[in-house]
């Protein structure tokens, strides 16, 4: 079986590794991004099966990254939003522009890849 | 001659001259700086780039291993068991590196704010099974307050309980960096470390502090809160104002009493916060005390005092609030008093300020008009309505009259009366007849009135609204409408009879003026019919609160006159009642002159009464003490006879005491009785140097002496023949033998046994083990104990270590070198530790401690030297004994 190929646009490195060590342990093929720019190519090269990115990410945010997937490339492929706690009016944004779910850091692993699962058996 | 006479040229600005070859060196100087200075930051800008890049590469190359320690579960694939085990070799060489061990560090401490849940605490656990906790551990010893900082700041997040103990103590640090550090983290590592810390805490608490410390708390889903009221009466401000704040957050509302003592405080802050958790417990029992520090207080305590009071209190303290309204005090103190009576008694209090008087006003003719033709359409018609529908017509007559018999309007209204009368001729009251007879009220009202209109003589009118604006007062205008008098029906009705034959709704006519006859006052019994005066009843107050009708419940109790029904009566100013109004000032002055007289005079008599007792107290000790020093002085000056003390017999001549001529004549009358005194008292003894010196050498060898100075000790004694030095040395021996006997006491404690009493099962059988590998001939008596042991698993561990035990014993018997002896205790455990090879490198906490046995090895190999491997087990397994202990107590 094939295996769900997820983009992870996170800049910070070391959560960015323990993230995509723990979604290849779930199964999935994981995309790495630590910014905005590589974000876009990556996305302009193959769209995954989801997305998962910080909000706050260098020359490309989370809520820019959205707004590109949706209106631009016309993709309904599930976001989910990674950001600091107590920012209410970033999330609340997130999804007006089409965020499907978001999850705050401190992020608990296991409590991403059920989000992720979530969003891939909607698909 | 002349060219001496001559004056020389003096130049105001001269060039200094200096030596050009100076200037050079001078210049080749700073350029040598300037490089020296240029190249130090290159090079530290260099090797902070460089450090920094390598921490990054390491932190690269380390994540992805942490990632697997951090999810590695124990059914993991083969592969990844493989791969756990390869990581976990790797990293225990890493461990040996400080450059390593800091960058693993960073990095959990990193990954420690960015995960949570079940990978937060694998997290924790790995750090300290790779014994990171032991570097911040040595950081708190460090004399940089920064690094002690940062070592308190990683055992806080690393949730390091174990080291509670120690960094409490820096909860009264002088560096105020560290002291907030350890606060947080005695808060965080343990429950009761909030009540440590507010017990102990000597230094400020800032504000910042305080927000953190409840932020800490918020986060703290364990934490169980104490009774903050206990803090109250604390010594440090800012303690009791940390406990008022967590008393209003966790709603701990047991503390009244001290809250309310709290608010005769001098801090203004604690005042603040103290009428804050008033108003949140809603603790009407403060009012009388917010009443009386409110006129102690600052203006934005007064503030806050009337914001309680309107909140508290009811309608009794509308008679405070209206004290401070006349009181001099700040604008918005007043502006708070009234909002405080308008939020007790809603609307009580109008707007005043800015309101223009409209005494001044003349209005244009045709405005008058329009007045007139609105006050009596549209207003008094509704009114009218509502009236009659409510109240019976007699009633109502009655009470105007009433009040127009009380009023001083009276009056003005009869004037109006007579001339409105006056001007209504036949024809209006025939047309209003017919009018009443159609169906649309409001159509008829309005023609009627255009009719009055037409017909009354412009003149008239004005001549009207003059004698109303220069007769009636601006509060009997309001009334002017009401006055407005109509011939009543029965004078229609007898004029023109045939009107009475019409059937007439009078409820229909309900849009018409008041009526106020004069025929009402003579002869009640014909009102029946005129329905109209109704409408002094209907105009109706406000929606009341509660409060205001228990107000008027109370007016009800004292006036046999409902006010209520008064209301639509314009406010009419007595001179009584000014009177009044000025006479409660006055009274509320008086006893406020009366508060602060009586205050002053207590706290005078107070202070009258302690000084006195201060000063009979003073007299009475200086007397017995001029008494003491007297006698003293005799002595002294007889005691002292000789020469050197001639100058002290002098001041002593000169102290103001001995000045009293009776008493220097008894002094010499008692010469011969302090000479018997004087042969009592013991001569001083004089050492010589040698002696001096051998003082010296004894307190040297008491301080720094052991067991073998006692020889030499005793053959001193044997030599020695002054008393004073035998005894000396005889102390320095007994001191130094009760050194030796409570080390002997030490050595003969057993510390398994002292475990042993409080530990459970597991715990017991794991002591039993480590017995075997660092236990001595002293557990064979506590394990020979255990043998008989109730439990069984207890007396069979027992047995079987004993046996262990002595075969060790056996083992090492003199000679044989104890390097031989671990190798074959090794030979002994071998076969299963081989079997449990791959269980053991899998388990972190016996696989990190397994370096200090390599080191050991090391050390056996270069230096052969077997007791040092001897010894270096036995500290590791010494080491991971409280290890082990605490982890079997964590579960």
């Amino acid at each position: 079986m094939e295996k769900k190929r997820l983009l992870l646009a996170e800049d910070d490195e070391l959560l960015a590794s323990l993230l995509n060590y723990r979604l290849e342990k779930s199964g999935y093929q994981v995309i790495m991004s630590y910014n905005g720019k590589e974000v876009k190519d990556q996305l302009v090269k193959e769209m995954p099966d989801l997305i998962i990115s910080d909000i706050m990410m260098p020359y490309f945010s989370g809520l820019e990254l959205i707004d590109y997937v949706r209106n631009e490339l016309n993709s309904k492929t599930p976001i989910i939003i990674i950001s600091s706690a107590g920012n209410e009016e970033n999330v609340l944004n997130a999804f007006d522009l089409g965020a499907n779910d978001f999850i705050s850091k401190p992020v608990s692993p296991a409590e991403l890849i059920v989000r992720v699962e979530r969003e891939l058996a909607k698909t | 001659m002349l060219d001496k006479l001559t004056y020389k040229t003096i130049y105001l600005v001269s060039i200094p001259k200096i030596h050009t070859d100076l200037l050079w060196d001078l210049t080749m100087l700073f350029i040598v700086l300037a490089i020296i200075i240029i190249s130090t930051v290159f090079y530290f800008k260099r090797k902070l780039t460089v450090n920094s890049r390598k921490t990054l590469e390491k932190k690269k190359e380390l994540s992805p291993m942490i990632s697997e320690f951090i999810f590695y579960s124990k059914d993991a694939s083969k592969k990844e068991k493989h791969i756990y085990i390869e990581h976990k070799i790797l990293i225990r060489e890493l461990l040996k590196n400080d450059f390593d061990r800091k960058v693993l560090t960073s990095i959990l401490l990193d990954l420690r704010k960015d995960v949570t849940g079940e990978s937060q605490r694998q997290l924790i656990n790995l750090y300290k099974n790779l014994g990171l906790h032991k570097d911040a551990y040595k950081k708190l010893k460090s004399w940089r307050w920064a690094v002690v900082a940062k070592g308190i700041m990683e055992l806080t997040q690393m949730q390091v309980t174990e080291s509670y103990q120690l960094i409490v103590g820096f909860i009264n640090n002088r560096r105020s960096v560290v002291r907030k550090e350890a606060e947080i983290a005695a808060i965080n590592l343990k429950g009761e470390g909030i009540s440590y810390f507010m017990d102990t805490t000597r230094y400020r608490i800032s504000e910042w502090q305080q927000l953190v410390i409840l932020e800490v708390i918020r986060n703290n889903k364990e934490f169980v809160p104490p009774l903050f009221k206990v803090w109250l009466t604390s010594g440090n401000k800012d303690v009791v104002l940390l406990a008022l704040r967590f008393i209003k957050h966790f709603n701990q509302n047991d503390a009244k009493a001290s809250l309310i003592e709290l608010l005769k405080h001098r801090n203004n802050q604690i005042k603040e916060e103290a009428i804050n958790c008033l108003k949140e417990f809603h603790v009407v029992e403060a009012l009388d005390t917010l009443k009386l520090v409110f006129w102690r207080c600052s203006t934005n305590i007064k503030i806050l005092i009337i914001g309680a009071i309107a909140e508290l209190g009811d309608i009794q303290e509308i008679e405070f609030l209206k004290q401070i309204e006349h009181k001099r005090l700040h604008f918005s103190v007043k502006n708070k008093a009234l909002n405080a009576i308008n939020s007790i008694a809603p609307e009580s209090v109008m707007p005043i300020k800015g309101i223009e008087s409209t005494e001044s006003i003349i209005v244009p003719e045709d405005e008058i008009k329009e007045i007139n033709e609105k006050d009596t359409n549209e207003d008094l018609a509704s009114e009218i309505k509502e009236a009659t529908e409510e109240l019976t017509k007699e009633e109502r007559v009655a009470e105007i009259k009433n009040v127009m018999e009380e009023d001083k309007v009276e009056e003005n209204v009869k004037e109006i009366k007579e001339v409105i009368a006056a001007d209504i001729n036949e024809e209006k009251a025939a047309e209003l007849r017919e009018v009443k007879e159609e169906d649309e009220i409001e159509e008829k009202a309005a023609e009627l009135l255009e009719t009055i209109e037409e017909d009354i003589n412009e003149e008239e009118v004005a001549e009207i609204e003059i004698n109303q604006y220069e007769e009636i007062t601006h509060e009997e205008k309001e009334i002017e409408p009401f006055i407005v008098d109509f011939k009543s029906v029965a004078d229609v009705w007898e004029e023109n009879p045939d009107t009475k034959n019409l059937n007439v709704e009078y409820d229909l006519i309900d849009f018409l003026p008041i009526v106020v006859s004069e025929d009402i006052k003579s002869d009640e019994n014909e009102l029946n019919v005129d329905l109209l005066d109704v409408i002094y009843d209907e105009i109706k107050p406000p929606m009341k609160s509660g409060k205001e009708v228990e107000a008027e419940e109370i007016e009800e109790t004292t006036l046999d006159l409902n006010i209520e029904d008064l209301s639509f009566l314009p406010i009419v100013v007595d001179s009584d009642y000014e009177n009044v109004l000025i006479g409660e000032e006055e009274q509320f002055q008086k006893t406020l002159l009366e508060f602060d007289l009586e205050y002053e005079e207590v706290s005078g008599q107070q202070e009258k009464m302690v000084i006195e007792e201060i000063l009979e107290g003073n007299e009475n000790e200086t007397e017995s003490r001029l008494q003491e020093i007297a006698t003293i002085e005799v002595i002294y000056e007889e005691l002292m006879g000789d020469e050197k003390t001639a100058s002290n017999e002098e001041n002593s001549n000169s102290w103001p005491l001995t000045e009293d001529n009776e008493t220097l004549e008894e002094e010499t009358g008692e010469e011969s009785e302090l000479a018997s005194i004087i042969s009592i008292i013991p001569k001083p003894y004089e050492f010589d140097d040698e002696a001096v010196e051998l003082h010296r050498l004894l307190s040297d060898i008491e301080e720094f002496g052991d067991h073998r100075e006692i020889p030499f000790l005793t053959n001193l004694l044997l030599d020695e023949t002054r008393p004073l030095i035998r005894e000396r040395i005889r102390d320095v021996i007994y001191g130094i033998e009760r050194v030796i006997n409570s080390e002997n006491d030490a050595i003969g404690y057993n510390v398994f046994e002292e475990l042993f009493k409080s530990c459970d099962l597991e715990s017991k059988l794991i002591l039993m083990d480590e017995m075997v590998s660092i236990g001595d001939e002293k557990e064979v008596s506590l394990l020979t104990r255990l043998t008989n042991d109730s439990n069984i698993e207890i007396s069979s561990k027992a047995k079987s270590v004993l046996t262990k035990l002595k075969e060790r014993h056996s083992i090492e018997a003199p000679g044989e070198n104890q390097a031989e002896s671990l190798d074959l205790t090794k030979s002994e455990e071998g076969n299963s530790k081989q079997q449990n090879k791959w269980d053991d490198l899998l388990t972190f906490t016996d696989e990190f401690k397994l370096e200090h046995r390599i080191n050991a090895e090391k050390n056996n190999k270069t230096q052969g030297l077997s007791n040092i491997e001897m010894n270096n087990a036995l500290l590791s397994k010494l080491m991971s004994l409280p290890n082990k202990l605490f982890e079997k107590l964590n579960g």
